[in-house]
């Protein structure tokens, strides 16, 4: 791959377009746009009956049936330290993330978006306090922002330090 | 190829363990002076095939031990050697000998070069006893290996008296793959010029040029003609491997009829061997092949990874819980109004159950293949401790999940040893009790809805409860001053640690305990209970679940949340009044049942979900723990009893403390499966913050399992 690269010039071109546009599913959380990694999710469902987990993160509302598969449930909004998702109302991005399958509550989805890399600027580090672990960028789309969340890290023992989680969530400093 | 070898390999020793089996079980069945020579027969084939497929691996040893085994089944199916005892226990220990020689094989161990040395020259002579004093049928009586030479060599020789009945055309194209499939058409040319006289023709048209010619690739046909005794099927079997592989085409041109005397006698002594044939009974029509045919018809089987198995049974599991699902919602007025769909909605219903069933059936096996290593056993035992004792088995075409087939054969084993060594009683003392001097132990299985109950019971001199209560008393099990019934007692030789040291025999009492047998039985998700009356013997009940992959589940609540605990586990639901709950300082509560303290734990508390029982009464659930001790755990209701499928919930989140898996209820929504020892502990680590922990005090009395 290496030395087709440096031989043919157009073909480079072609491979870092390719390498360079990624497709994102948005969704929302309130007012607020999110985006996850196309690749990774595997399904939308609305979400059905949860069963909480004895002593299990807050944000881990319990587990659901999908088709025979038992999965954990992430609240999204709780992870982000934002409240409490409505169950009833709620849909469920249900995404692999290190070989596990999770289903992500949302408020609904809306969109599949296909982004440039360069188009994808950094969190503003605005204040170190807040900056929350769980994005990994922002993607701005007619005038629309939008956060891209960083899978591999919504299932590690880390909470937003703004979060007022409970002490199952260890703080990010650790 | 090298993989293609080896897979080979794997499948030979796969099927070698099949065939152990299956030579284990025919010897076993095989009484002495015996009537039905099915059993010899099917334990020459037995041999022969292992022979046959360790000679093209290169077994030298498995093939020569192989031989003379085979040689002795041959001289004792042929009944030129009467079936005696010595010859029936040399047979089983060459069946043993020959099993440690596949073993070494296939881990390529080292085994003692003299390994197998013994057993050959026990049955040697076993054999030669036998034979020196039996029968003197064959005037020359000639070494069998010599009359089976002659007969080789000279074939037409030996069948010279009378014209051969039939007159076959074959046509023989084998496919381009035949030899890379390790397949020789010169083995099968040598196995019908036994049969008869056989004239052979090669065509060589399909030959390439040479320069084309792929080694591997066989592209000769033959034609052949054979003048023979022997009957169609027999003919064919000569093509038993290759058939499928080649293009076969087999006419009987002339059929000149049964010759005189009377052939149908033959098929009392019906040999699948064909030289015999000539030796034996010249002039005789072919020997009936029932047995060949039954082996090619009957016994079609494929081999399946158990996942793959797993895997449908799991699916088909959730297709009859969706269907339940859309059954529920489908509106009853909707049926009602429409009622072709009320019929088709029945009929897949009903097709769902069917699917299921046979779903399930796949894993079963007869449980004919344990039972068939108890006479084994039972001889064994005979042997050691000098009693007679009689086995009878019940109910061997039960059938029960493969997996559990093979967990069942060592609690069984066990629980036979027990008989025979503390049960029956010497053939004098029985006497003296006005009993027949032979013990007999009853071995039974049986389907009972959906379980399997498999019955162990002897006519010895039943368990002697005294004893067993100044045994518990002395170890510490039960206090000296418990009041327990009789079947408290009995049951109290399950316990862990419980042995009557004085009775230790080189037979029982080899650190193998009934709380062994026990704990087995439990992870297969079962139970078992003993029954015992002083002077008239034991029984052991063991009851199973029909299938691992379903578990009776008991569904509790617990505030808004359901749960479900192994029955398995259960030893009996209490409803106490709260009074009744002590509280110990430093540790926890503890309830009296029956005069021992048991722990409660309330599930609400461990799991801090809010419990909306309060009342007087409390509604507690004694489960046994892992080491034969008990806890009570409080609950709000218990919901119902049903068969759940166990799921994995550590396959898609970490191991939740307390929780052994989940379930699927019929309504889609998730049950969390409790882990009854992991709560024990929780709780234990729970009160230690206040200080020592109350030590879980076994409490075997209750264990009315």
């Amino acid at each position: 791959m290496m030395h087709t690269r440096n031989d043919s010039p157009n073909h480079s071109t072609d491979t870092a377009r390719a390498a360079d546009t990624r497709q994102y599913v948005t969704f929302l959380l309130g007012e607020q746009q999110y985006c996850v990694d196309i690749m990774a999710v595997r399904e939308i469902r609305a979400s059905n009956v949860i069963t909480p987990l004895p002593s299990a993160p807050d944000y881990v509302r319990g587990v659901t049936n999908l088709r025979g598969t038992i999965v954990p449930i992430i609240d999204l909004r709780t992870r982000f330290g934002l409240g409490r998702t409505e169950v009833n109302q709620g849909v469920v991005v249900v995404v692999m993330i290190g070989g596990r399958l999770n289903g992500l509550l949302v408020d609904g989805v809306s969109d599949i978006l296909t982004v440039r890399q360069a188009d994808i600027s950094p969190i503003p580090d605005t204040d170190g306090d807040n900056r929350n672990p769980f994005f990994e960028g922002l993607v701005t789309q007619n005038d629309t922002m939008l956060i891209i969340v960083a899978l591999d890290r919504l299932t590690k023992s880390q909470g937003p330090s703004s979060s007022s989680a409970s002490d199952d969530v260890a703080p990010l400093v650790a | 190829m090298d993989i293609q070898f080896e897979e080979f390999k794997k499948t030979f020793f796969q099927e070698c363990d099949e065939l152990l089996a299956d030579l284990e079980h025919q010897l076993s069945v095989l009484k002495i002076d015996a009537r039905d020579p099915e059993p010899l027969h099917a334990a020459f084939r037995a041999v022969h095939s292992i022979k046959g497929g360790a000679g093209m691996f290169g077994f030298t040893r498995l093939v020569a031990f192989a031989h003379d085994f085979e040689n002795a089944l041959r001289l004792m199916r042929s009944g030129k050697v009467a079936i005696s005892e010595a010859v029936l226990d040399a047979a089983i220990q060459s069946s043993d000998v020959m099993s440690d020689l596949v073993q070494a094989a296939r881990n390529d161990a080292p085994l003692d070069a003299a390994h197998e040395a013994e057993a050959g020259e026990r049955l040697t002579a076993a054999v030669g006893t036998e034979r020196a004093s039996g029968d003197d049928d064959d005037d020359a009586d000639p070494d069998d290996d010599v009359a089976v030479f002659a007969a080789r060599a000279a074939p037409s020789a030996a069948t010279a008296g009378a014209q051969p009945r039939f007159v076959y055309a074959i046509a023989f194209r084998p496919s381009r793959q035949l030899l890379q499939r390790m397949n020789e058409p010169l083995l099968i040319f040598r196995h019908l010029q036994e049969l008869g006289t056989l004239a052979i023709e090669a065509d060589i048209s399909g030959l390439p040029a040479f320069a084309d010619l792929e080694p591997l690739d066989s592209y000769l046909a033959w034609s052949m003609t054979l003048e023979t005794n022997a009957a169609i099927t027999s003919v064919r079997e000569a093509f038993e491997y290759v058939e499928g592989d080649c293009e076969l085409a087999i006419d009987c041109r002339a059929d000149r009829g049964a010759p005189a005397p009377a052939p149908r006698v033959v098929t009392v002594t019906a040999t699948p061997e064909p030289t015999e044939v000539g030796t034996h009974l010249p002039a005789a029509p072919a020997p009936a092949t029932s047995t060949i045919g039954a082996r090619g018809q009957g016994l079609s089987s494929i081999r399946v990874d158990l996942d793959r198995i797993d895997r449908l049974v799991n699916m088909v599991g959730e297709i009859a819980v969706s269907q339940t699902m859309v059954y529920q919602h489908i509106d009853r007025a909707l049926t009602v109004s429409n009622p072709q769909l009320f019929t088709e909605l029945s009929q897949l219903l009903k097709l769902t159950q069917l699917l299921q069933d046979s779903v399930m059936a796949i894993r079963a096996q007869p449980i004919r293949s344990i039972f068939a290593r108890m006479p084994r056993v039972v001889r064994d035992l005979m042997a050691q401790t000098g009693k007679t004792v009689v086995l009878e088995t019940f109910g061997e075409e039960t059938e029960i999940d493969k997996t559990l087939v093979e967990q069942l054969v060592d609690p069984l084993t066990h629980m036979i040893r027990n008989a025979v060594d503390h049960g029956i009683e010497p053939a004098a003392e029985r006497m003296a009790r006005g009993k027949t001097p032979d013990g007999l132990i009853c071995i039974s299985a049986a389907q009972r809805g959906s379980q399997i109950v498999i019955e162990v019971s002897d006519d010895g001199r039943g368990i002697d409860r005294d004893k067993v209560r100044r045994k518990a008393i002395e170890q510490n099990l039960i206090h000296p001053d418990a009041v327990l019934s009789d079947d408290e007692i009995t049951n109290l030789l399950f316990a862990p640690g419980f042995s009557t040291a004085e009775n230790v025999s080189n037979i029982s009492g080899r650190g193998v305990g009934m709380d062994v047998v026990k704990r087995n039985i439990q992870k297969m998700g079962g139970r078992v209970s003993l029954t015992s009356e002083s002077g008239v013997g034991s029984k052991v009940v063991i009851a199973l679940p029909l299938t691992l992959a379903v578990t009776d589940g008991m569904i509790i609540r617990v505030g808004r949340e359901s749960y479900v605990l192994p029955i398995a586990s259960i030893v009996e639901c209490l409803a106490v009044s709260r009074q009744q709950v002590k509280v110990v300082p430093g540790t926890g509560e503890v309830l009296y049942v029956r005069g021992a303290p048991i722990k409660v734990v309330h599930l609400a508390q461990v799991f801090n979900i809010p419990s909306a029982a309060s009342g007087p009464q409390l509604l507690v659930i004694v489960v046994e723990v892992d080491d034969g001790q008990t806890i009570a755990l409080a609950v709000d209701e218990i919901v119902d009893q049903q068969q759940v499928v166990m799921k994995s919930v550590r396959e898609n989140f970490d191991q939740v403390a307390g929780i052994a898996g989940a379930t699927i209820l019929g309504n889609g929504a998730v049950a969390l499966f409790l882990d009854v020892v992991a709560l024990a502990h929780m709780a234990s680590v729970g009160g230690s913050r206040r200080g020592p922990s109350l030590p879980l005090r076994s409490s075997i009395a209750k264990q009315v399992a």
